[in-house]
């Protein structure tokens, strides 16, 4: 094996995205998160687009990891990060609006919230921290799809599909209605990322991908930024 | 030690300075085509990770011409 000679290889790349809910209060306006959703896509493959919804508790004896009137895709919490460590040890690569400083740590808060272990490092390329330096101007991924007028080439609709607090109410309730407003929002998220990051990319509006450290960079920073005290 | 003259000292100045002036040129020419070619192969290997790809090294710098006097 030669770094100058070892043939191309292709690199697995995972389009995700989370939802979560205030938990508790933890310090003045800081409320704690738990994840509602999460779904993913490997880029090029739209039949891969999956997810998982965080499932209402279910009181009878037994149920508490699975319950059989929860419809597919419905787990527990637990469930829904083991499936998802499992999903992202497969990427090399993994791409997402605001990943770096949203998802990936939310993520690896549920795992260590939960006992589970932590997400590894992984390279990640994010269409709003890797993008170009600008001022002044909106990033998100809403005005970014209709910036850029993405679509997708297989004709399926593409929306960033708009919650308001009506909706997200709903939806971090975990009714019925709500999931299925989770489930729709979590997904077209991620299915039209992946095309925004395939026009941002034409343009050359992304810088390379960095790699994320499940570790934290700085160690204080974790308290700093919080809040917490002492 | 043997004391140099002053015929033996001025030609290995000479020769001292010729290698340096030759040396220099190409440094300064190295600069200039490294100056080009490195910003532009990080591109393309930047460019082929986001698609999806780890690119074959050999390939990339026969393609930039950086092996053609090697």
């Amino acid at each position: 094996m030669s770094a100058l000679t070892d043939a191309p290889r292709p690199l697995a790349i995972l389009d995700f995205d989370i939802e979560n809910r205030p938990l508790t209060y933890w310090v003045p306006d800081r409320p704690t998160a738990q994840i509602t959703s999460i779904a993913w896509m490997w880029v090029g493959q739209h039949d891969s687009l999956d997810c998982r919804l965080l499932a209402p508790p279910c009181y009878h004896k037994g149920h508490e990891e699975h319950c059989p009137d929860w419809p597919a895709g419905m787990v527990s919490e637990r469930q829904m990060l083991l499936d998802f460590a499992e999903v992202i040890g497969r990427a090399d690569i993994v791409t997402g609006h605001y990943i770096l400083r949203h998802d990936l740590p939310i993520v690896n808060g549920a795992m260590y919230d939960n006992a589970l272990p932590l997400l590894d490092d992984i390279r990640a390329s994010d269409t709003k921290l890797h993008m170009f330096t600008k001022a002044d101007l909106p990033a998100s991924q809403e005005h970014l799809l209709e910036l850029l007028g993405t679509t997708c080439p297989i004709g399926t609709t593409l929306e960033k599909f708009h919650m308001t607090q009506v909706k997200w109410r709903e939806a971090n309730k975990l009714t019925r209605a709500g999931v299925e407003l989770t489930r729709r929002r979590v997904m077209s998220d991620v299915h039209a990322h992946s095309h925004m990051r395939e026009d941002m990319l034409a343009r050359g509006w992304l810088s390379a991908p960095t790699i994320w450290r499940s570790g934290g960079d700085e160690v204080i920073e974790g308290r700093l930024t919080t809040g917490e005290q002492k | 030690m043997q004391q140099k003259d002053d015929i033996t000292l001025r030609r290995a100045a000479l020769l001292k300075a010729a290698r340096s002036a030759i040396r220099l040129r190409h440094s300064l020419a190295a600069d200039a085509e490294l100056n080009e070619v490195i910003p532009q192969l990080e591109r393309d290997f930047n460019a082929a990770i986001q698609r999806g790809m780890v690119p074959e090294v050999a390939v990339m710098l026969r393609a930039a011409n950086a092996l053609h006097d090697a």
